[in-house]
């Protein structure tokens, strides 16, 4: 049993014994009115559904009352989305989505953290990449992959979603990982690369686990690698190795959380932490991972903040080696 | 009448350019130099990109190839100009015309600026009555009515019906 | 494969699922015809609501408000020639031309009559066809999207006046799109330290700007003509010799629509342009395009809601979204528990077939309510115009506020508006500035992605079979208008 098996079970048992959850010691206040999920994606990216399903939990099962709206304030990177929260300091009815570009498009564009300034509520929900390469190719492994790239440098092309998406972090984790040097090839977004490499114009593609298994078990791909520090257990990825286990020491999961405005009182950001805590432990929640093949690590508050701005350190590292961190 | 590059579709008998009786002025020139300005300014302020970037297009590939067609484009119907013209014709607005469509412009300005302060309906309610009253000289009682539909129809499409948050800080 | 259609049938004809696909369309309708809110976002906006519903239900609501657009959007690029929609703006050209004179009844009712046959043809291609048809749309890649987007940049040429100006128009579009955040290599350009524009700049604002507050502008500063626009309700109705003259028109424009709605990566407003060029091409009378040709605005029409249809292919068979509409339904589909892929079709059947189903039914009941309705809306016009034009102002701002909660974009739409007036001053034409816009990005960024997949060959776009037909075509295009041109003057020294 992996240790987050472990510990979502044991916060299970916690609730349904009726002991406090871990912010109970915390003092908790509720927030008035309704309440607004700023997204910076558009309507069907992986933020926003990820949002909207707990909202949709959180409303529906009671843990909140105030009613809650999606809100997408897309474009600029999310740069829409957070400026709008970030100008809200204290505000009480709105809260922040944290995906991946909340904390690239500062570092491209070379802006203030966004990070070190929203108040940290909660990390909530991860998702492991798989490598995936066209079925008809001569590529098994990931090691018959990092020697083609190394004979001809270059030559192993990568259909991404976007220019310092997460996609680009993991090739460049692995680039670095394996000493090579791939070709990441950029596109409008990820169902546009997916076309790409689906059309065989590539040799690789980072898909999640969930969209790599579609294709996968209708014989448009295979696996080469997870890049998850242990193996999955369902079927079609049972035998599929980690990179870490064939040499290639990366471990690199996408993640998604939430944060409150500049300065938001602590006993209502404790109250968030709260209510997504127990949002992710019922039932429903916990169905929604399994089917799309998520991992539900839960941090709050200051486990929340150290997370973050571990993860941002990993964000600049890569980006300034593949040369797109502001100077 | 020169002509140098005649329209594709239309064959030069059914097109028939207003040139004999058309005086070219000064502001006749605005589009070119316009276009070539920018073009200009597009080759400036792209300096520093990357015309090429390692095998493919860098950032200022395409930018480069625009300045050059701008260029000539701009130079192009300057010199046709100059040789009388290639079938364009100025529609310069007249005094009342000018202020009425400075006014729109100016109140649509104040439209933006006050919505966050005061609220996006009721701008938008008195930029109708603005429009209508003081710019176009309507009478009240129709002005009235038009506001009255464009305000409820904003305020229960908008608001209600697609629950868009508009700015409204005095709460209406 | 019958079989399962009347399975689909059978769920869609449920009296509440038909009561729900009533209410997408007519959401739609709505939707389409607000400046700024196009069906994608009305979609997102309306998403929640659908939660407590069946799956199938409320895919097949989503799906009615998606191309329920494509036929509500026709009602602004016609009347205050407002494309709601990249996809509208070939179908403002010539059918606002049809409603100053007159026939704005008549260009309503042919975009209705259009949109129907085209879309009831594109759903038969979803129905029967699906397979061999996603294997098409993955041949088109990188290389492709380039020439084709090179063809429609060529086409705009022939969009105005004169071919300096248009091409002028055309070369600023693509200026204005260069500004914003590199495509490929996530460097700024042109965008002088503001984070407002890293994002770019948008089609929405300048589309409602360039098209509609400087449509607005012009016509307000001349206070003589400002008298509303004279129809009889029987010149309302589209006469036997404007239908003989759009049937094929809608043929042609259907089956480009189809075949661009495909490629997951052209969309609904490339196939309305090439249909609308193509068109012209055909047409008996030529000259009319852009001053009010009925054949033209059936052809846009027809295009854009077959290419919306179109881009279910893709989204069924691979769980590829063509555009921003199908990638709401994609994620609708996820968030009720549907997991879209290759292996939709079999496992979901119920669902896949009750929605195409759906799509047959939704197009029936659009007819119905456009074909009476077209004159109905059309006689807006008879309101006198200085009682329009500032509502078509405040829609407008609201609308570019709508589309994204910012002021910013709002400003942009305001600034756009006044060069769009400036450009109807110096008689440049505005259609192949917006065209451009919208091409440019598939121009550049596949240009990039073809030599980077070629590792700098060029030669990748003689080797890939449609790229070189392309390739043919794009030439064909280059050489055409010069040598016909050479030929004239040559005609006229003789």
């Amino acid at each position: 049993m992996s240790l987050f098996k472990l510990s979502a079970s044991l916060a299970l048992c916690a609730t349904l014994i009726g002991v406090p959850s871990a912010f109970a010691q915390e003092e908790m206040r509720a927030p008035e009115g309704p309440i607004e999920f700023t997204v910076g994606s558009g309507a069907g990216g992986s933020p926003d559904i990820i949002m909207r399903t707990i909202a949709q939990i959180m409303n529906e099962e009671g843990i909140v009352e105030n009613p809650i709206v999606i809100q997408n304030r897309s474009g600029g990177g999310h740069s829409n989305a957070y400026n709008h929260v970030l100008g809200l300091p204290g505000n009480e009815s709105t809260l922040l989505t944290l995906a991946s570009p909340v904390f690239t498009t500062p570092i491209v564009q070379g802006t203030d953290s966004v990070i070190d300034q929203i108040t940290p509520i909660a990390g909530f929900v991860q998702s492991e990449l798989v490598l995936l390469t066209t079925p008809d190719s001569p590529y098994n492994s990931l090691q018959d992959f990092v020697a083609a790239a190394k004979e001809q440098p270059g030559r192993v092309r990568i259909a991404g979603g976007a220019s310092g998406g997460n996609d680009h972090v993991a090739t460049g984790l692995v680039e670095k990982a394996a000493d090579i040097t791939l070709t990441y090839i950029p596109h409008e977004s990820g169902s546009a690369a997916r076309a790409t490499f689906l059309g065989g114009n590539v040799e690789g593609h980072f898909a999640t686990l969930a969209e790599g298994l579609e294709a996968i078990n209708a014989g448009q791909a295979k696996a080469l690698a997870i890049l998850s520090a242990e193996r999955r257990t369902e079927e079609g990825y049972a035998d599929v190795p980690t990179a870490t286990e064939q040499g290639v020491d990366v471990v690199y999961t996408q993640f998604w959380g939430v944060g409150g405005p500049p300065d938001l009182d602590p006993a209502v950001a404790a109250w968030w932490a709260d209510k997504f805590e127990q949002a992710t432990q019922t039932a429903r929640w916990q169905e929604s991972l399994e089917a799309n093949m998520q991992l539900g690590e839960f941090y709050g508050l200051d486990e929340a903040g150290e997370y973050f701005a571990r993860e941002q350190e990993t964000f600049r590292t890569v980006l300034t080696q593949v040369g797109l961190a502001a100077q | 009448m020169s002509q140098p590059l005649a329209p594709l579709a239309a064959s030069p008998e059914t097109e028939v350019p207003a040139a004999p009786v058309y005086r070219i002025t000064a502001l006749d020139y605005v589009p070119a130099i316009a276009m070539i300005a920018l073009s200009l300014a597009i080759f400036i302020g792209t300096a520093g990109l990357k015309y090429w970037d390692n095998v493919t297009p860098g950032a200022r590939f395409l930018p480069i190839w625009l300045s050059a067609a701008g260029g000539l484009l701009g130079i192009l119907l300057f010199i046709s100009l100059r040789r009388g013209g290639d079938g364009g014709v100025l529609d310069l607005p007249d005094r009342v015309g000018l202020r009425r469509a400075v006014l729109a412009l100016s109140s649509m300005a104040i439209f933006v600026v006050a919505a966050p302060v005061i609220g996006m309906v009721p701008v938008a309610g008195i930029f109708m009555l603005f429009m209508l009253l003081a710019v176009l000289g309507q009478r009240l009682v129709p002005s009235l009515i038009t506001t009255a539909i464009v305000v409820f129809g904003l305020k229960f499409i908008f608001a209600y019906g697609l629950s868009v948050p508009l700015p409204a800080p005095l709460g209406f | 494969m019958i079989d399962l259609l009347l399975q689909g049938f059978a769920v869609a004809f449920q009296p509440s699922n038909l009561a729900f696909i009533f209410l997408g369309v007519l959401l739609g309708q709505v939707i389409g015809a607000l400046p700024g809110v196009g069906p994608a976002a009305g979609m997102a906006l309306l998403l929640p609501l659908t939660f407590g519903l069946e799956p199938a239900t409320a895919i097949m609501m989503l799906a009615g408000i998606m191309y329920g657009g494509q036929y509500g959007g026709t009602l602004t690029s016609v009347l205050i020639n407002v494309p709601g929609e990249a996809s509208g703006v070939m179908t403002a050209v010539d059918g606002h031309q049809m409603a100053r004179k007159g026939r704005g009844g008549a260009a309503l009712s042919v975009a209705a009559i259009g949109s129907f046959i085209a879309g009831i043809g594109a759903v038969a291609a979803v129905a029967f066809i699906t397979p061999a048809l996603s294997g098409f749309a993955l041949r088109f890649n990188a290389p492709e999207y380039f020439l084709l987007a090179a063809l429609g940049i060529i086409a705009t040429a022939s969009l105005g006046a004169t071919p300096i100006r248009s091409l002028m128009a055309g070369v600023f579009g693509l200026m204005i799109a260069l500004v914003g955040t590199d495509p490929l290599a996530g460097t700024p350009r042109l965008t002088f330290g503001q984070p407002a524009l890293y994002e770019g700049i948008d089609f929405i604002p300048v589309a409602i700007g360039v098209f509609g507050i400087a449509e607005v502008l012009a016509s307000l500063e001349r206070a003589h003509d400002m008298h509303p626009i004279r129809t009889r309700l029987k010149d309302m109705w589209l006469t036997s010799a404007e239908w003989a003259q759009s049937r094929m028109a809608i043929v042609r424009g259907g089956v480009i629509g189809l075949f661009v709605g495909i490629m997951p990566g052209a969309g609904a407003s490339i196939a309305s342009l090439l249909a609308y060029l193509t068109e012209r091409r055909f047409s008996r009378n030529p000259e009319m395009f852009g001053k009010g040709a009925i054949d033209g605005v059936a052809a846009a029409e027809a295009a854009n809601n077959s290419a919306s249809h179109g881009a279910m292919i893709p989204m069924l068979s691979l769980a590829i979204p063509g555009n921003a509409s199908t990638a709401v339904l994609l994620a609708a589909l996820i968030l009720h528990g549907v997991r879209p892929g290759p292996m939709l079709m079999t496992q979901e059947a119920t669902l896949v077939w009750g929605l195409i189903a759906s799509m047959f039914i939704g197009n029936v009941m659009l007819l119905i309510m456009n074909l009476p309705m077209a004159p109905l809306f059309a006689s807006l016009l008879r309101i006198p115009y200085v009682y329009l034009a500032p509502g078509i102002l405040v829609i407008s701002l609201v609308g570019a506020y709508a589309a994204t909660l910012d002021f910013g974009t709002v400003w942009m739409c305001i600034f756009f508006g006044l060069l769009g007036w400036l450009m109807m001053k110096f008689d440049i034409p505005r259609p192949p500035l917006v065209l451009a816009l919208v091409l440019a990005p598939l121009l550049e960024t596949s240009l990039r992605q073809s030599l980077l997949l070629s590792f700098g060959s060029p030669m990748i776009f003689v080797e890939r079979p449609i790229s070189a037909v392309l390739l043919v075509v794009v030439a064909f295009a280059l050489i055409l208008p010069v040598w016909s041109a050479v030929k004239r003057r040559r005609n006229r020294i003789a």
